[in-house]
């Protein structure tokens, strides 16, 4: 696998990494990495975008397609190499339960009424603050639903090491 | 004599390759690696067991949604903990969709260009509007010479039997399948999140109870699938099957089926499982109770520090790398068996052993079947290639069926006064527990060990480990390997044949990332197909 990318990735007009694994190694690389993984830019280098996620989601992948062919441009990105028009807020910036965790309303425990009303879910580990991307506006599945709307605490699945980093994800008593 | 590489197999999950002897037109012996390795539970191992369920969703990106509850199920036994109904039957309803999913897509891409050459169907001459207009963008793929996903396939090999008009309809239907898993998705989404990955059922429960309109949107989007798998996933199996009969001569394999029952009815009471837990041996008519601690993994020939056959709950996971060589090592996957046997799982084994308990829906839907088919009374034909794609579809029909009540009984559950959805969930210092569930592929165990709050050991028993895994400590083969003897190969360089075989399994190897330099010295080494 390895050679295969070794060769292709010099001569190749754009290399996407789709995937947290492809961009930063995901979970295969969480400690102990007993399999020495490595995300492609790590492993070959060369011009890679990242496009992370677990799983990347299939719009931002298309949007980086799209914007390739169709713009020519490249595309402008941030320290961890990924399209700051997807990467470049917080989650939480954008998230539709901020208002609740600017008035201090929190979700104390899973399932309660406060979970389905919206209450905010920093409590119960969100990683929204620290996590980049577009979840809370495009959402999954074309548009079906999110993590947070789904009452679930962002785990952060689109940040370098996410696994060592942020872990534990839920934090429920 | 000649020696057959399949490697890698396509249109399955992870990387498989397969080695068989041929001789005479048929397959004398078989060899199943999987060729990759990436050691989640070495990864599992000290971290926070409250994130187990949300790693061992990575494990598949096909099925992450049994790997996510078979995990929270051995986590709530550690902890002695029961969800509430309503949750159990959001976990079932997301449990349905992957099945559905999955077993779409097998029956479609991964599996029916075996059976539906993509050429033929250019020949078709079809009356109505929506067929020509399929014949033309197929037709346009061909002339660009680019195939796409029907690039590899043995097209015009004589196993092919299906008329062109047929083969048209097929790939029409294959097309309107991409759609429907899609669909699938989304209904997984409603509730979990996100699909794959889903984000919903956290050890205890839920993390928020379902509501009024979710259940509505899912139940409408239901109707649809459901509307496929009745009218044309189950139409497409009539029709195929008459053509295809001797392929219920073929490819028996083991007669050993195992299952540890799936969609549940009440909290952590497996034997009231809508598709139940059970043992069914060769010769041997009676059922028998399925349980964990029979179940021991040999490694002699695979590449793992040689040790004597464990139980998972003390098993270990020590790679040991050696040279591929099909008389010593030839293998990552590990040779689960159940008191020494290979055992056979997926849904022929959940079919059979339904059939075997009698449960009413499977034994009607089994029998409506075999009478369609002119082998009224005979369920013994299932045991057979053809019986692993009829167990698929019939298993479609139902658990659509079934998740239409699953969702009425939701509706009533979140209606009464005090509803719950979680039970909450603290780590014991302590403990021990199992998980064993039913992935679309088959038979799925996680055991996992908590010392000091923390994973002291977590081992995952999966079903293409059962099905695909290589000879044990007495040298049996595993299920694919002992199916695949016998299998007429009419041409060694196009082994059509022994792809149908393999794919009836659906196997799923995803375990990856050493690749491994595959031994050279064979007769015909064939890739992609
Ligand atoms: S749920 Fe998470 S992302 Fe949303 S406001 Fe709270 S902390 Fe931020
Ligand atoms: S909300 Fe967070 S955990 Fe969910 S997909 Fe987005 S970044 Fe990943």
């Amino acid at each position: 696998m390895l050679d295969v990318a070794r060769k292709v990735i010099p001569r190749a007009s754009a290399v996407i990494a789709v995937g947290t694994c492809a961009s930063f190694g995901g979970l295969p690389a969480a400690s102990p990495n007993p399999s020495r993984a490595r995300g492609v830019m790590d492993a070959v280098g060369g011009k890679v975008i990242n496009v992370p996620g677990c799983p990347a989601n299939s719009e931002w992948v298309l949007a980086v397609v799209i914007n390739l062919i169709s713009l020519k441009k490249p595309m402008k990105l941030d320290a961890h190499r990924r399209p700051v028009t997807i990467y470049g807020t917080p989650v939480h910036e954008q998230c539709e339960r901020k208002v609740n965790f600017d008035a201090d309303k929190f979700v104390e425990t899973f399932g309660n009424a406060a979970s389905a009303q919206g209450y905010c879910l920093y409590g119960m580990g969100c990683k929204g603050p620290e996590a980049y991307s577009t979840c809370p506006k495009v959402k999954w599945n074309g548009g079906v639903n999110w993590c947070v709307q789904a009452g679930a605490p962002c785990m952060g699945c689109v940040e370098p090491n996410f696994w060592d980093k942020f872990a534990p994800f839920y934090e429920m008593q | 004599m000649a020696r057959v590489v399949i490697d890698p197999i396509t249109r399955i999950e992870g990387h498989l390759r397969i080695e068989v002897e041929v001789s005479r037109g048929r397959v004398k012996d078989a060899w199943s690696s999987g060729t990759l390795f990436r050691g989640i539970e070495i990864i599992l191992k000290g971290r926070d067991p409250r994130d187990a369920w949300l790693v061992t969703q990575r494990i598949c990106g096909v099925c992450p949604v049994p790997h996510g509850l078979t995990s929270v199920f051995a986590l709530e036994d550690a902890a002695g903990v029961k969800p509430p109904l309503p949750a159990v039957i959001v976990r079932n309803l997301i449990e349905g969709t992957q099945y559905l999913h999955s077993h779409i897509l097998w029956f479609y891409h991964l599996n029916g260009l075996d059976y539906v050459d993509i050429v033929s169907a250019l020949k078709a001459s079809p009356k109505e509007k929506s067929m020509k207009q399929v014949k033309e963008k197929l037709a346009a793929f061909v002339k660009r010479g680019q195939l796409g996903p029907f690039t590899n396939g043995y097209w015009g090999h004589p196993a092919y039997k299906l008329p062109p008009d047929i083969n048209l309809v097929v790939v029409a239907h294959y097309l309107q399948a991409l759609e429907m898993q899609a669909k699938a998705s989304k209904l997984t989404a409603i509730f979990g999140g996100k699909m794959p990955m889903h984000m919903n059922t956290p050890p205890g429960g839920l993390t928020k109870p379902p509501t009024a309109e979710e259940i509505k949107a899912f139940s409408e989007g239901l109707k649809e699938l459901k509307a496929f798998v009745n009218n044309v996933m189950y139409q497409d199996l009539l029709t195929l099957a008459p053509y295809y009969l001797d392929w219920a001569g073929i490819g028996k394999g083991v007669g050993n089926y195992l299952s540890w029952g799936v969609f549940d009815s009440a909290p952590a009471s497996p034997e009231s499982r809508f598709l139940p837990p059970g043992v069914l041996l060769k010769g041997k008519k009676r059922l028998e109770k399925a349980s964990p601690e029979e179940v021991k993994e040999h490694v002699k020939h695979s590449f793992y520090r040689y040790s004597r056959p464990l139980n998972p709950a003390e098993g270990k996971t020590e790679p040991g790398f050696k040279k591929h060589d099909t008389e010593k090592t030839y293998s990552w996957l590990k040779a689960p068996r159940y008191d020494g046997k290979p055992m056979e799982v997926g849904p022929l084994a959940r079919v059979l052993i339904a059939y075997h308990k009698n449960v009413k829906p499977v034994k009607k839907e089994v029998d409506a079947l075999l009478e369609k088919l002119g082998h009224k009374g005979n369920p013994g034909i299932l045991q057979s290639v053809l019986g692993r794609i009829a167990a698929r579809v019939i298993e479609s029909k139902l658990i659509v069926e079934e998740m239409e009540k699953w969702v009425a009984d939701l509706e009533k559950e979140m209606k009464k006064k005090g509803a719950r959805v979680y039970t909450g969930y603290k780590v014991p210092k302590k403990g021990e527990g199992i998980g064993l569930w039913e992935a679309p592929r088959g038979a799925l165990g996680h055991w996992i060990r908590i010392k000091n709050s923390k994973i002291e050991n977590y081992q995952c028993v999966v079903p293409t480990t059962w099905n695909a895994s290589p000879r044990d400590d007495k040298h049996q083969r595993g299920p694919l390997e002992e199916a695949l003897v016998g299998t007429p190969v009419h041409d060694p360089k196009k082994p059509l044949e022994v792809l149908r075989v393999v794919h009836s399994f659906d196997p799923c190897i995803a375990c990856a990332v050493h690749v491994i330099d595959p031994r050279t010295n064979e007769v015909y080494r064939i890739r992609a197909v």
